[in-house]
């Protein structure tokens, strides 16, 4: 028979909450396993920059190497 | 960005800096005139690039026209042959590492005006990797310590002796995040035939630490222009022939807060 328990709604109401709000900070995806890992050569490109002059990866390395910064968007 | 204020620290590093997005380039040069950004923002505008990389954000549908294309954020250190030797993404796009942080992670050096502590047998210089920070902002807190002549202190683990550790003082809106302790020497102390790890050459410790990222924390820190980060350094120095008192000597540091870059371009 069902009856109504105040700890057990408020515990599966709080549970919710927490899973609504998890969904709303951080999409199901493990960042740690997207994009080349470590120890992985990545893929060369050739794309314009903000002066519109092709640029390609070998292009941009310094004498140690290059840092990437792939950033969602300048205009948003 | 943050980026361009680093740059000089990058390249002095030996390393290349190029930002990747999906916007056409009109956006990105006013984006760049805007900031005053002078490094390469590359355009990947129809996203093939990102999705040669695997970095397509697979959570926004094809049909939102606006931010699909779009990559998870991230940041990739390569060496000359192209290789990842390190990364960080980050798990919600309001959070991220500073490239300052990131940079002294990966044991390069950083052009940032330090403070010396006064603390016995040791000589400590101190600074924050970021003088101005934001909700969400992962910074860093960098501690050099110089043992004196022949001293040394111990280790993060060690029993007996106070070991070395940099506790920080909670307070609502930071948290306080991983350390990283040098590996220590073994320490053969004859009298008591014993092993110790220790540290008695010049050493650094680096602790993370994040601003909030949440609204409830952003709100609460809104009106806040600094925020100030108290912290103890526990440690016991010995030589080779006496030990010392422990010593817990207080450390603050003050950083500028800032709201969230919500800056967008003019309509």
């Amino acid at each position: 028979m069902y009856t109504f328990d105040p700890m057990r709604t408020f515990a599966a109401l709080a549970l919710l909450a927490i899973s609504i709000r998890a969904g709303a900070q951080s999409p199901a995806v493990d960042m740690q396993t997207v994009g080349p890992p470590v120890g992985s050569k990545i893929p060369s490109f050739t794309l314009p920059d903000q002066n519109g002059q092709a640029r390609t990866l070998e292009s941009l390395m310094g004498p140690k190497g290059a840092i990437l910064v792939f950033f969602r968007s300048a205009d948003w | 960005m943050e980026l361009q204020g680093r740059l000089k620290d990058i390249q002095r590093n030996g390393l290349g800096l190029v930002a990747i997005s999906y916007d056409p380039v009109p956006v990105l040069a006013d984006f760049a005139r805007r900031r005053s950004i002078t490094f390469p923002l590359l355009s990947d505008q129809g996203s093939n690039t990102i999705k040669a990389y695997g970095l397509l954000n697979a959570t926004v549908a094809p049909t939102n026209t606006m931010q699909y294309g779009i990559p998870y954020p991230g940041t990739f250190f390569v060496d000359r042959d192209a290789r990842v030797t390190s990364r960080v993404f980050e798990t919600a796009y309001q959070e991220r590492d500073t490239i300052s942080s990131m940079l002294v992670r990966l044991g390069r050096t950083l052009d940032v005006a330090a403070t010396k502590i006064s603390a016995p047998h040791l000589e400590v210089t101190t600074f924050t990797t970021d003088q101005t920070v934001a909700p969400g902002t992962h910074f860093s807190i960098v501690l050099d310590v110089k043992p004196a002549r022949r001293v040394h202190v111990y280790a993060p683990g060690v029993t007996g002796y106070r070991p070395i550790a940099l506790t920080i003082a909670p307070q609502p809106g930071l948290l306080v995040r991983e350390a990283q302790f040098p590996r220590p020497v073994d320490y053969y102390f004859k009298p008591l035939d014993e092993h110790v790890n220790v540290y008695s050459e010049p050493f650094r410790i680096v602790q993370d630490v994040a601003i909030d990222g949440t609204r409830e924390a952003e709100a609460a820190l809104k009106d806040r222009a600094t925020l100030t980060i108290q912290a103890t350094l526990d440690y016991q120095a010995c030589d080779d022939k006496i030990c010392f008192n422990p010593q817990s000597v207080p450390i603050s540091w003050t950083v500028n807060l800032k709201p969230l870059d919500r800056e967008r371009p003019p309509r």
